[in-house]
């Protein structure tokens, strides 16, 4: 199982020498993977009347394609993961595009795990369509894949159209590996027909592991190997600040034979980023995958 | 007078060495800006009959925003440039927010040039509207202020809604500079209203080049605001014909126009590998003096 670290996005702050010192200490604790949400944009609650969401206009998210260009250069090995990019709120070819170049600077290293998204104001201010974003989702998947792997596409689908026209550079990895986050029926039905991987975004108490059955039943039924469909447990600092618990979490995911894991220091009265990298040291001492 | 490079985009390569190497050079030899030009994705010529635009499917292009993040990790000092973004095919919220990122990456050393592009098949596949990107310009540059400025903004306009929504991290500088490229009478208007500065992209200084910038400030004037506050970006071909002697004309010339930022530019001169493109660097910075 893959050990990898989430960069603490809403904590780290916005000190490009402390993004950059987090993800030089995770690679050199030997994490084989860095995490990044996206959220482009965040609502003032108190104007969103019945606001349920995660997150508001006070959390920071370091935008993923230009943060991923930084590290680039700055690290050497560990894989770059998006967990995840709302790509229904975005353009698919740009995405593919941003993509490609992230994977070309980094010799290779880009993984891009996508969702469908919750906050419909972050979509509209996108001006893309909330409602649609899960039909798209196949579609957009299908274009990026063309546009990674061919000089010149031609593609016409129900929400896309390129005529003769493709990117370039095209990406080191042909094409870049695509996770689908989430848990929705629908999503698990997704993933078993085209995701290479799945960030199951639920704890282990909200059914993660009945979930994973399910995505590699619909795995099967898509006439795929459900091993070659990966998956991302987590552990959460926030749920113990005990080592033990930490290995009981990763054992179980060992157990369900989760290809990925990482560990999100968020939300554990972390304050600043050396503590966050303290965090990720004891973690990795910790817990053997 | 600001002296910087285009960066040769179509030239250099996918080898991320050698985009490092380049800037890295262009800084240590002073150069005080590094402009990125850019296309999301090109169109096979063979298959658009009657295919008159620079640029094709076979042209590589870097992504401006990705890779000024690259180098603002391994430049100090050189101002990052893009000259010019597509504006008018990408997402407006979403161009704010990556230059934010740009900027705050690089310490507030973003200048964001922006232009309405001239190919279709590009807006196409961006799944934007081509016959009405410069109506749209005005208000996007409106809303990327907006929210380069404000932890929240509530927005409406003809082609955007924003409600009660921000960016985090807002930029170093606020606003981000924008810069806008073009030349139709249009484009002068818009950029006497609303812009920081020019990429003209005339060929030389010329005396239909003055009456341009001109035009341009006779414009702003009209607008309420001073001429010269706004800035004006010549580009210097490596290339073109006399030289070093050539150079310095046109650096002499441009400056006399009114221009207040010059770039070298080492593309179309026949060079053939990065290595070459830093050495034109350095051979101009010695020849030229502005």
């Amino acid at each position: 199982m893959k050990i990898g670290a989430i960069l603490p996005q809403t904590e780290i702050g916005a000190d490009p020498g402390a993004v950059r010192e987090f993800a030089q200490a995770a690679e050199d604790l030997g994490y084989e993977h860095l995490i990044a949400f996206d959220h482009v944009l965040g609502v003032d609650a108190s104007r969103h009347p019945g606001f349920a969401g995660p997150y508001n206009h006070t959390h920071m998210f370091h935008e993923p394609f230009v943060t991923f260009g930084y590290l680039a250069g700055l690290t050497k090995s560990i894989e770059m993961v998006t967990g995840i990019l709302i790509l229904g709120q975005r353009q698919t070819a740009l995405v593919a595009k941003q993509a490609a170049e992230v994977d070309v600077l980094t010799g290779g290293r880009l993984r891009l795990g996508i969702g469908v998204g919750w906050n419909a104001a972050e979509c509209e201010a996108l001006g893309e369509n909330f409602r649609t974003r899960g039909r798209r989702c196949a579609e957009q998947i299908e274009l990026m894949r063309a546009l990674w792997t061919n000089d010149v596409v031609n593609f016409e689908g129900k929400y896309h159209r390129v005529t003769h026209a493709g990117i370039n550079p095209l990406p080191v990895q042909r094409p870049i590996p695509v996770w689908i986050g989430g848990h929705a029926e629908a999503v698990l039905r997704r993933i078993g027909q085209i995701a290479d991987g799945w960030f199951p975004l639920l704890g282990l108490d909200a059914g993660a592991l009945e979930a994973v059955a399910r995505v590699r039943e619909y795995t099967r039924e898509a006439g795929r190997d459900p091993a070659s469909v990966g998956v991302e447990g987590r552990v959460r600092l926030s749920e113990s600040p005990n080592p033990e618990d930490w290995q009981r979490v990763v054992n179980i995911w060992a157990e369900a034979e989760a290809s990925h894991l990482s560990i999100n220091t968020m939300n554990a009265g972390l304050t600043g980023p050396d503590q966050h990298i303290e965090a990720i040291r004891r973690f990795k001492e910790a817990v053997s995958g | 007078m600001q002296l910087g490079v285009v960066f040769p985009q179509t030239e250099i390569g996918a080898d991320p060495g050698a985009v490092k190497d380049y800037a890295q050079a262009a800084e240590s030899l002073g150069y005080q800006h590094l402009v990125v030009i850019e296309h999301v994705l090109g169109a096979e010529a063979a298959n658009h009959p009657g295919w008159d635009g620079p640029y094709t499917h076979t042209d590589l292009f870097h992504e401006p925003f990705v890779v000024l993040g690259y180098l603002a990790g391994f430049t100090e000092k050189i101002q990052l440039t893009t000259g010019v973004v597509v504006l008018g095919q990408r997402q407006t919220a979403l161009v704010a927010k990556q230059a934010a990122q740009v900027d705050v990456m690089s310490g507030g050393r973003l200048r964001l040039g922006v232009g309405v592009g001239w190919n279709p098949v590009e807006y196409q596949a961006l799944g934007e509207d081509f016959s009405n990107r410069g109506r749209r310009c005005a208000e996007q540059i409106a809303l990327m202020r907006a929210l380069w400025a404000q932890e929240v903004v509530n927005f409406e306009g003809l082609y955007h809604r924003v409600t009660h929504a921000g960016i985090n991290p807002l930029p170093v500088q606020r606003p981000i500079p924008v810069w806008m490229g073009g030349n139709a009478d249009a484009v002068l208007r818009r950029i006497a209203q609303t812009a920081d500065g020019w990429f003209p992209m005339f060929q030389q200084p010329d005396q239909q080049a003055r009456e341009r910038i001109e035009l341009m400030r006779e414009y702003a004037r009209e607008a309420g605001r001073e001429p010269l506050s706004i800035g004006i970006e010549a580009w210097i071909s490596f290339g073109a014909p006399g030289g070093p002697d050539g150079w310095q004309k046109a650096a002499n010339d441009w400056t006399e126009a009114g221009a207040t930022h010059l770039s070298l530019n080492t593309m179309h001169a026949g060079f053939t590998s990065p290595d070459q493109h830093i050495d034109a660097l350095r051979r101009f910075k010695e020849a030229v003096s502005v």
